[in-house]
């Protein structure tokens, strides 16, 4: 088999930096490939790209409550103005149509009332399709519809833009990793670090870096994973019982046990270890609400603010860096269906939170009478999702041109960053 | 990576099976390829030797008691091997009245996990369980999504999924339509006349038949301007998948519905067709009207039909059976000569088979070693057969692969597993998949077998040793620098030699050794 070879700096690049562990733990010295010397003024700051999977109903999590075509649409799903499933006012308005929360989004709210947080509604991919699978997939490689040449996911793109590509210079907070590092060499994948661990690494490490190679892909995250240990061993080490010392979030910080706040904890942990992590992504799966989504959606909404809110918290004195982009592959159809649900829809929310964001509700209402509607189902996008990234991107992340990340975009900016 | 100095035969076995193993190599090397290919394809079920390994399995069922029902601590045979779909639902519907614990019903998917995974080491059907495992994949569900799922499960399983895996796929495309499984799964059971339920139509469009690549929502507006070859379309829109949810709308199971106040389905989970809930609002789909279609259930198979037996789902299946051999780039010759014979063989009683032929003896199936990397899970069944081991049968068994990040029969979305390899070589995947070969022969893992005995003579030549191994899981040599780097381990305090001389018991480190050699490239990668 031919196996493409790792670059030639990638094993050098490492070498050095495990062996300037010791000396340094926690100061970053990378060589060479993140563009800029140790010691020298350089940009921590940190992007974190929250995956909502299945589709998020938008017009549920941010919900125009007095809007008659709404009411009319959503008999039995709509959030309301007043009375038991009134939203949560935030005070703002498309027009004379009022926007409210998800009454069970209490964490989105307080993040809200704290001006950290802009939600961008009538967003999301400038396609016509409703497919999970081709969204998703579009939505990871960033772009528009017919751009079929770009295989590479657009935080591997990113990565390649920032200088990000040494070992915890990107972090996937899941299992697996998402399509967004598609292409990436060997971005890291810890789900949660107390299991995060080589079973008699001590005795076992010299012959698996010799019987791994870097020769093949697993190889070299074989070659990732064993460098990333050494880190990690050095800052939670395991102790005699075989358990890696716990990470301690800040005092009160609560993330729940659901598998977003798992996610956005491990993520906050590995920032607070000072490695140099410039990209992560977590996701929640389960939006796909076709059936029974009341209740779905009252756990989903309530455990994507407890999360965040609680990452936030966590942070410290590092919400200075860190900025936090919500996404979902589309919104779900205006009308609700039969099964209490909605079936796949368009134009979505997503929401930025965190350093530089200037907390508020942006974007271009499209209204929902049946005019205006995508093939007359659907809430319209007026909002390319990729601006929305871009703009965090440029203002945070210090990339100048959409070029070399979203080739096809012409940027035009919301504003939301400051 | 350096391939092992490997055979044709080895490559062609390895992607054949669950993994080529020495004792396999030596039969087919001696009865000939060709008859094995054969021999293989006439197989549709258990040998002899596995039916006795399934019935001898003993699973542990406890859950203690509340609501009406008693506690349960007690070991079962694989009852769900035999169980009919009304006996599932009857053990759902206890469940439901509170007289049975839900752990019954989660049972029953254990059981088939267990099963699947002694079948997948054991079984000498390989081919048959290799292609059930891909059309488990093909047609995905959740299983442990809801109490149906899980009642239909042993159903889908066996009367759906393995009745079918090498026969006819328009019949299995029926089987899988009607599946109880699929029809909760997917909400065609709650698809009613006045809202057709979409959500089925859509995945057995794009998904299961005609593909991604043919879903043309972006290019063309309306029906009309998509091309038609023969008076059919290329490729479907939304406005397909409307009309389609149409025609399939009434196709249902028993789950105590009632259509009329007078009448009641009755709940054994069993296929309906109800025309009170089917739509006889005007349809089209891929270009054909089906409004003359009013026969009971004709408009669904019409649909079924049409996507069927439609060249671009012959590309679309057939690529993705390839690849489920050759791995993500195969060689477009074995497609375009398979794709010839799934096309001339539509209606055969033995489709699938004639296609998996055409491929075995296709020249470029045996080159080109190590192009398939394997999941976490395939890792553990391939380290299982190379080390000659046996699944220990145990509900652990299958909760270690899913510790892995593998998904056993409950991938949340119907696309099924990952077909893209960077998804499962993740760091995290990989520790844990490291973790789970280095610990496989314990006490509280899924593998039981004896290592020392196949290499007794060799112990105390570590050259000789790993050697021994490396041919027993590889088919030839590992490359140098690894072989002298294995050489070189056992020489330290957790390699043979010392052990030899100091413990005595050298299992545990034969375990650590076969553990190192699954960990290279050239085992990982079949």
């Amino acid at each position: 088999m031919t196996a493409p070879l790792a670059p030639a700096s990638f094993a050098l690049s490492r070498r050095r930096f495990l062996s300037g562990l010791g000396l340094a733990a926690g100061a970053m010295a990378l060589p060479g490939n993140v563009g800029m010397a140790f010691g020298q003024t350089s940009n921590t700051n940190i992007l974190v790209v929250l995956y909502q999977r299945g589709g998020c109903d938008g017009l549920s999590l941010v919900a125009p409550v007095n809007d008659a075509d709404y009411i009319a649409a959503r008999p039995t799903l709509k959030v309301e103005s007043s009375g038991s499933n009134a939203g949560l006012a935030l005070g703002r308005s498309f027009g004379t149509t009022e926007m409210r929360l998800h009454p069970a989004a209490t964490g989105l709210f307080e993040l809200w009332q704290t001006g950290a947080l802009a939600i961008v509604h009538a967003t999301g991919l400038l396609s016509s399709n409703r497919s999970h699978f081709k969204s998703i997939d579009m939505l990871e490689r960033a772009v528009a519809d017919s751009e079929n040449s770009q295989s590479t996911g657009w935080l591997t793109r990113t990565m390649t833009a920032i200088g990000a590509t040494q070992t915890f210079g990107t972090l996937a907070g899941t299992s697996a990793l998402p399509h967004s590092f598609a292409g990436a060499s060997s971005p890291l994948a810890v789900k949660d670090y107390s299991t995060f661990a080589l079973r008699n690494e001590t005795a076992n490490r010299t012959v698996l870096q010799t019987i791994f190679g870097t020769d093949t892909p697993y190889g070299v995250v074989g070659t990732g994973l064993l460098g990333a240990l050494q880190t990690v061993n050095t800052l939670y080490p395991v102790g005699s019982n075989g358990q890696r010392t716990a990470y301690t979030p800040a005092a009160g910080v609560d993330y729940g046990t659901s598998d977003v706040g798992l996610g956005l904890k491990t993520i906050a942990q590995t920032i607070k270890m000072n490695v140099g992590l410039k990209l992560a992504t977590v996701e929640q799966q389960g939006w796909d609400t076709h059936d029974s989504q009341p209740t779905r959606f009252q756990t989903l909404a309530s455990n994507l603010g407890q999360a965040l809110k609680a990452f936030w918290q966590d942070l410290g004195a590092d919400q200075a860096r860190v900025s936090v982009v919500v996404l979902t592959e589309f919104g779900r159809r205006v009308k609700e269906n039969q099964n209490s649900g909605t079936d796949h829809g368009h134009g979505a929310v997503a929401m930025a939170l965190g350093a530089g964001v200037k907390g508020g509700l942006y974007g271009t209402w499209p209204g929902l009478n049946s005019r205006n509607l995508d093939q007359g189902l659907d809430l319209m996008i007026t909002t390319d999702y990729r601006q929305i990234l871009w703009e965090v991107v440029n203002r945070r992340l210090g990339v100048s041109t959409p070029a070399s990340i979203f080739p096809t975009l012409t940027a035009a900016p919301l504003g939301l960053m400051a | 990576m350096s391939s092992p100095s490997t055979t044709p035969v080895w490559i062609a076995l390895g992607r054949l099976t669950f993994g080529a193993t020495g004792d396999l190599y030596s039969i087919v090397s001696s009865i000939g390829y060709s008859q094995w290919v054969e021999s293989q394809l006439a197989m549709r079920g258990d040998d002899p030797a596995t039916a006795a390994e399934l019935a001898n399995v003993r699973l542990t069922i406890s859950y203690p008691a509340d609501f009406s029902y008693p506690a349960v601590n007690e070991v079962r045979p694989l009852w769900a091997l035999q169980q009919s779909l009304s006996d599932c639902f009857a053990i759902r519907n206890a469940v439901a009245q509170q007289t049975l614990g839900f752990g019954e019903l989660f049972f029953l998917l254990t059981q088939i996990r267990v099963a699947t995974m002694i079948r997948q080491v054991s079984s000498q059907a390989q081919i048959f369980e290799k292609m059930a495992a891909f059309w488990h994949n093909h047609f995905s569900i959740q299983a442990d999504q809801s109490s149906d799922t899980l009642a239909g499960w042993p159903s889908y399983d066996r009367d759906v999924i393995r009745a079918n895996a090498l026969g006819n796929f328009r019949v299995m495309v029926e089987a899988v339509t009607k599946s109880t499984a699929m029809l909760d799964y997917l909400d065609n059971n709650d698809s009613r006349a006045a809202q057709p339920n979409e959500n089925y139509a859509r995945e057995l469009m794009e998904l299961h038949t005609l593909g991604a690549g043919n879903y043309f929502d972006h290019q063309y507006p309306t029906w009309d301007a998509v091309p038609k070859v023969n008076g059919v379309a290329v490729g479907f829109i939304d406005q397909d998948v409307f009309d389609a949810a149409k025609a399939l709308s009434g196709w249902v199971y028993g789950n105590n519905q009632r259509p009329t106040t007078t009448r009641r389905l009755f709940p054994d989970g069993a296929f309906v067709y109800e025309p009170v809930y089917h739509s006889t609002a005007p349809a089209r789909v891929l270009g054909v009207d089906l409004s003359s279609l009013t026969a009971p259930m004709a408009a669904g198979q019409r649909v079924l039909d049409l996507v069927s037996y439609h060249p671009n789902t012959a590309k679309f299946v057939v690529g993705k059976i390839v690849k489920w051999f050759m791995g993500a780039n195969p060689p477009q010759a074995v497609i375009d000569r398979a794709v010839d014979t799934w096309m001339a063989s539509q209606t055969a009683p033995d489709q699938i088979a004639r296609v998996v032929r055409t491929i075995a003896y296709s020249p470029e199936f045996f080159a080109t070693a190590n192009s398939y990397y394997r999941t976490p899970y395939e890792q553990m069944i391939a380290f299982a057969r190379a080390t000659g081991g046996t699944i220990r049968a145990t509900t652990v068994a299958p909760n270690i692969a899913l510790n892995t990040g593998y998904k056993f029969f409950n991938w949340p979305t119907p696309d099924g597993l990952p077909a893209d390899t960077t998804y499962w070589q993740s760091s995290n995947t990989l520790q844990a998949m490291t973790n789970v070969l280095f610990s496989a022969y314990e006490g509280a893992s899924y593998l039981t077998g004896n290592l020392l005995a196949q290499c007794q003579p060799l112990v105390s030549n570590p050259d000789a040793l790993i050697t021994f191994w490396s041919y027993k899981m590889l088919g030839g040599p590992l490359p140098a620098d690894k072989h002298a780097a294995l050489v070189a381990d056992a020489a330290g305090t957790r390699g043979i030699t010392p052990v030899v001389n100091a413990r005595g018991n050298l299992e545990v480190p034969l375990r650590r050794l076969v553990a190192l050699i699954a960990n290279t490239p050239e085992f990982t990668y079949n």
